[in-house]
């Protein structure tokens, strides 16, 4: 072969793989850049470059969106779901990952002048004012051509010959893809905001068990460099140019200082923050919830050490629109303008001592099942259930109902100093008949879950099989109107005996059947939801609060399901107790309960709970 | 500047290259010479601006005495060349010794002494061990007697010609000078040309699409995961082991490459070392320049043919205690060193009493024992060393709980069967294929290997970029 021919053979083909390449980077398009033709995943897009593929997707769907928020990543604490009710506005969340204000400026800018919006609200943290347009990874970190006016040719060749393996890993995603958000798709390309069903199940308990849990999210940060303001003239004067943008075309602008951890705080001066936020009010009045107070305090209201939780941002837009009336620290927030700054920002940077105790509360959750003559271990005797109701009494507890839980979480109202929740499991008529009369003469308040299936039957449901005979609706209704039981949902049919069922049985919420699709898994698992929750409603008359795991076994995604569908309390079992939360309503799910048997003396009942 | 980047395919060499032939048919040879002169310099520079004026300077300055050391040595006097050579010795070791070693030596002196010596914060300039050996090696020859002495552009030209700058190979004087005066050369090559497509393509895949993710994966468990478990041990010691050769002969194959566009032939470096049927055949098939260079300069000046064993000894591991010391400033270094001593010295007794395992058995104990000192040499320390070669030999959890550890491998191969291919692929390449030269050798320009080229280096450009992970885990 000749050497021209040579070449000319060695270049055709770099020209056809490089085209083999680019295809496959524009049709799996990891990046969202080129229209995602063949997987549409946006959320993906999104987590891979949220600067970038938020762009081409407001493109396609900005009518359904009148309002904006844009901040770096610890905007994604505030719910896009929150701000559409407390403004009555239809929002998206233009939050980027390790945005700075260089990228505030150019997508407000870029908003402002391309879409109708009623209201922008920028979200900064003190971050903002160290670090200026440092990203250096031009494929993650940079802002669509669109936004910063690069080279729209270099822009899209940098995706088109962008890694291969960024698609291949796109793909393999897909492949892994749950109901569950991973790290492949942790947006929600619906609303621009991170997905955080998952960290806003998971148990929270005390503090200390908390940190454990969390250690890593949480670094010592008590060694670290001090930090700098040195980017806040730049802030300053982008903010100053946002506003003023905002004013030119008639949207409402809101700033927000987020709130920070104490650990965050304290890596800055107060005098430099004192500085920075006085001459922030003079460029526009705004909502300080950085500083001291309880919030800051306490590493629960954060998923670590940089990033607030949504219940916490929640607290941020109901205390700065005066919506809902949930429990929000009297210090906590604060309306920054030229006029009172010189008194605020003081305060604000007063250090004040908190204890994580003042939020939250322990408490026990006993679990029964039947009440009557011991034929096994969770079988109590009537006997022996009222010498362990009088032994509480004695001891000072006062149960409280689940609906008191709540609004402690919610509200914060006080509970009582020693508070316990006495529940019962499956529903038996022996309840009804034994225990329901105890608690009412010892003044205690119960919670019985009933499985629907099972409800006012003795045979197991279809078949001739005897079980021991559940409480019927009349009875359950009867018992609730007293003011003494309150009923749960124990599932409608997931509690199912192996013994008595012909195919696979369901035995808890969680089990899924061998080669069940997660799909199909879903709607079994919501439809016998909501199909327990129409009965409680519509037979016993009452509206469902609470849900009991059968088997006493919960996965994250029944949680999510569960919050979802709106239910605010789960159960399981554990053995232990339980501290709830205020404002963190998490804390109320797949909260722990202590088994009681026959065997259990009122004085081991009693140790049991005290001995902890 | 790397030659596996985007800036040196598709900017510095396309220049370089067309000024080259430009100079070279429109003005003069001599031109040529300085533009591939000021490009090396260039391209040094975009390395590390700071480090281009020592370069510049050694040249000079061993130019000169170079120049010194003939012109006396031609008036007969035998006392000014010996103190030029002198001074080439302690101006190129200092230089390496301060650069290479200084915070080593202050280490191990506080350690001793319990004194308390500030390190300091050196960075060593790029390719300093290579181009102070290739100086070295010239002015020696140039005492010795042994060689023609260069034009100052002909030496520059030698010393700081790019392809070989930074990581070699070691080219020795008398391999370049007749190449560099040599008229035929001055015209393009157009068969040399496709080969350097090759090779440059060849090399370029071999760092990026095999070593790259190799040692990666192999320094997360060296940096971060510490001694690991009996698998990841393994894992990350087959991992390393073929990353570096691939890593290392793809860069020499990228400079075997350049260096035939400008039709000068660099001395080969690697020979499918892991072929090899013993640890005296391997060091002649693993960076052969330099151990050539060690052979010629140390091995040779203790031992000469008809000296007894102990000299073999001593020869045998003053060379590799030089060679480990050469390879880094670190115990681990110096103790690989003369545990490959220790081995060649062993290929040596066996030829010596005539001994020949078959070759399967001579050649997996060789790679086994590559392996084992391969781990001598990635480790951050001593310490670390000796705990991953626990790990590696560490079966107990095999006795105790045989279900547990099966577990263990399937989870190992489950998670990281993207890794695992490569490794599988990487040896297959090693142990059966014809490597680099061998293809170059029978070069035909065919078809097949102009696609086979273009493939490799479509995959290797669009894998260029860095695959960064996504930041915030904490969802």
């Amino acid at each position: 072969m000749r050497c021209s021919r040579w070449i000319l053979t060695f270049f055709i083909t770099i020209i056809l793989c490089s085209m083999a390449f680019c295809g496959l980077n524009i049709a799996v398009d990891p990046f969202g850049v080129f229209g995602d033709p063949l997987l549409h995943w946006y959320d993906y897009n999104m987590t891979q470059n949220p600067r970038v593929a938020k762009i081409p997707y407001l493109e396609e769907h900005h009518d359904k969106y009148d309002s904006y928020i844009i901040g770096c990543s610890k905007t994604g604490g505030i719910p896009v779901e929150e701000l559409n009710e407390v403004y009555d506005s239809h929002f998206y969340s233009m939050l980027m990952y390790g945005g700075d204000m260089y990228d505030i400026r150019a997508t407000a800018e870029y908003i402002l002048t391309h879409y109708e919006a009623k209201n922008i609200i920028v979200n900064i943290g003190i971050e903002e004012a160290v670090e200026y347009q440092t990203e250096t990874d031009s494929i993650k970190g940079n802002l669509h051509c669109k936004v910063d006016g690069s080279n729209p040719l270099l822009f899209y060749g940098k995706y088109l010959f962008a890694n291969p393996a960024y698609s291949y890993q796109k793909i393999i995603s897909k492949t892994k893809d749950s109901y569950v958000q991973n790290d492949g798709d942790v947006f929600n390309a619906e609303n621009g905001n991170y997905d955080k069903r998952r960290r806003d199940v998971e148990p929270i308990q005390s503090l200390e068990d908390y940190q454990a849990r969390n250690a890593e999210a949480f670094p010592d940060l008590s060694y670290s460099e001090p930090r700098e303001l040195k980017a806040k003239e730049q802030c300053l004067k982008d903010l100053a140019a946002i506003k003023k943008l905002c004013e030119e075309r008639g949207a409402a602008f809101t700033l927000i200082v987020d709130p920070v951890s104490l650990d965050e705080l304290r890596l800055y001066s107060a005098r430099d923050l004192t500085d920075y936020w006085t001459q922030l009010a003079e460029v526009t009045d705004y909502w300080n919830f950085s500083g001291y107070h309880a919030i800051a305090a306490d590493h629960r209201y954060f998923y670590d050490t940089y990033h607030f939780r949504t219940a916490v941002g929640t607290m941020m837009f109901d205390k700065i629109t005066g919506a809902g009336n949930q429990w929000i620290p009297e210090d906590f927030g604060q309306l920054v303008t030229k006029e009172n700054a010189a008194e605020i920002i003081p305060s604000l940077l007063t250090p004040k001592k908190y204890d994580s105790k003042d939020n939250g509360v322990s408490i026990p959750i006993l679990m029964y099942h039947a009440v009557g003559e011991p034929t096994n271990d969770v079988t109590v005797s009537p006997r022996r259930f009222e010498e362990q109701l009088a032994a509480l009494k004695e001891a000072g507890y006062e149960s409280v109902s689940f609906e008191d839980l709540i609004s402690y979480v919610k509200a914060g109202t006080p509970l009582p100093a020693k508070p316990i929740v006495i529940t019962f499991d499956d529903g038996y008529t022996n309840n009804y008949t034994e225990a329901y009369p105890l608690l009412a003469k010892y003044r205690f308040k119960a919670t019985i879950a009933v499985i629907g299936s099972s409800l006012g039957k003795d045979h197991y449901k279809d078949t001739d099989y005897s079980i021991i005979p559940h409480f019927t609706a009349e009875q359950g209704r009867e018992m609730v109107k007293s003011g003494v039981i309150s009923i749960a949902s124990h599932s409608y049919d997931m509690h199912q005996a192996a013994d008595y069922e012909a195919g696979e049985p369901r035995t808890s919420a969680t089990t899924r059947l061998q080669g069940e699709p997660e799909e199909q898994y879903i709607d079994v698992f919501r439809k016998d939801y909501h199909r327990s929750k129409q009965q409680i409603e519509e037979e016993i008359g009452q509206p469902l609060l609470v849900y009991t795991y059968p088997n006493g076994e919960s996965s994250e995604l029944t949680e999510i399901l569960l919050m979802e569908m709106g239910n605010p309390v789960s159960l399981v079992g554990n053995g232990r107790s339980n501290e709830i939360v205020k404002g963190l309503p998490q804390s109320l799910r797949a909260m722990n309960r202590y088994g009681v048997q026959n065997n259990d003396t009122p004085d081991k009942l009693i140790h049991l709970l005290e001995g902890e | 500047m790397i030659f596996s980047s985007y800036a040196f395919i598709f900017l510095f060499f396309p220049i370089v290259f067309s000024g080259y032939w430009l100079l070279q048919y429109r003005f003069h040879p001599t031109a040529a010479k300085w533009w591939l002169i000021a490009s090396a310099i260039t391209f040094y520079a975009l390395g590390n601006v700071a480090f281009a004026p020592i370069l510049c300077l050694t040249v000079l300055f061993n130019f000169f005495l170079a120049k010194g050391i003939h012109h006396y040595q031609q008036k007969q006097n035998t006392v000014f060349p010996k103190l030029l050579l002198t001074l080439a010795f302690i101006e190129n070791l200092g230089l390496l010794f301060y650069f290479k070693y200084f915070n080593f030596f202050i280490n191990n002196v506080n350690f001793v002494f319990g004194s308390d010596f500030l390190l300091r914060q050196i960075i060593l300039p790029l390719g300093i061990s290579f181009y102070t050996f290739q100086i070295l090696s010239y002015v020696i020859e140039v005492y010795r007697g042994k060689t023609e002495t260069f034009t100052f552009t002909e030496f520059a030209t030698f010393i700081t010609f790019f392809p070989q700058l930074i990581v070699g190979p070691i080219v020795r004087h008398h391999e370049m000078l007749p190449q560099l005066r040599d008229k035929a050369r001055q015209k393009l090559n157009k068969t040399n040309i496709m080969m350097g497509i090759l090779l440059f393509s060849i090399g370029c895949s071999k760092k990026i699409i095999l070593a790259d993710p190799l040692i990666a994966f192999a320094q997360n468990f060296y940096n971060v995961m510490g001694n690991g478990n009996f698998f990841e041990a393994w894992g990350a010691v087959f991992s390393y082991t073929f990353a570096y050769y691939f890593d290392f002969s793809g860069y020499i194959d990228m400079a075997l490459g350049l260096g035939l566009f400008f039709n000068i032939n660099l001395p080969k470096n690697f020979d499918s070392p892991y072929k090899a049927r013993n640890f005296s055949d391997f060091w002649q098939r693993w960076n052969i320049t330099v151990s050539k260079f060690f052979e010629d300069y140390i091995f040779n000046s203790i031992f000469h043919f008809g000296n007894g064993f102990g000299k073999l000894v001593l020869a045998t591991m003053a060379t590799f205690l030089v060679s480990g010391i050469w390879h880094g400033a670190g115990w681990h270094y110096i103790i690989w060193g003369l545990a490959n001593g220790v081995l060649v010295f062993f290929a040596y007794i066996m030829r010596l009493s005539r001994k020949k395992l078959p070759f399967g058995i001579a050649w997996a104990l060789t790679f086994f024992f590559v392996l084992i000192t391969r781990v001598l040499f990635d480790a951050n320390n001593m310490t670390q060393a000796v705990q991953v070669l626990y790990s590696m030999f560490n079966l107990s959890g095999l006795w105790q709980d045989p279900a547990g550890f099966f577990q263990m491998g399937t989870a190992y191969i489950q998670q990281n069967y993207l890794i695992l291919a490569i490794i599988t692929v990487s040896a297959g390449i090693c142990f059966f294929t014809k490597n680099s030269n061998e293809i170059c050798e029978k070069f035909e320009p065919k078809w097949q290997y102009a696609v086979f080229a273009g493939i490799l280096l479509t995959i290797s450009l669009f894998r260029m970029t860095a695959v960064s992970q996504f930041l915030y885990f904490q969802f």
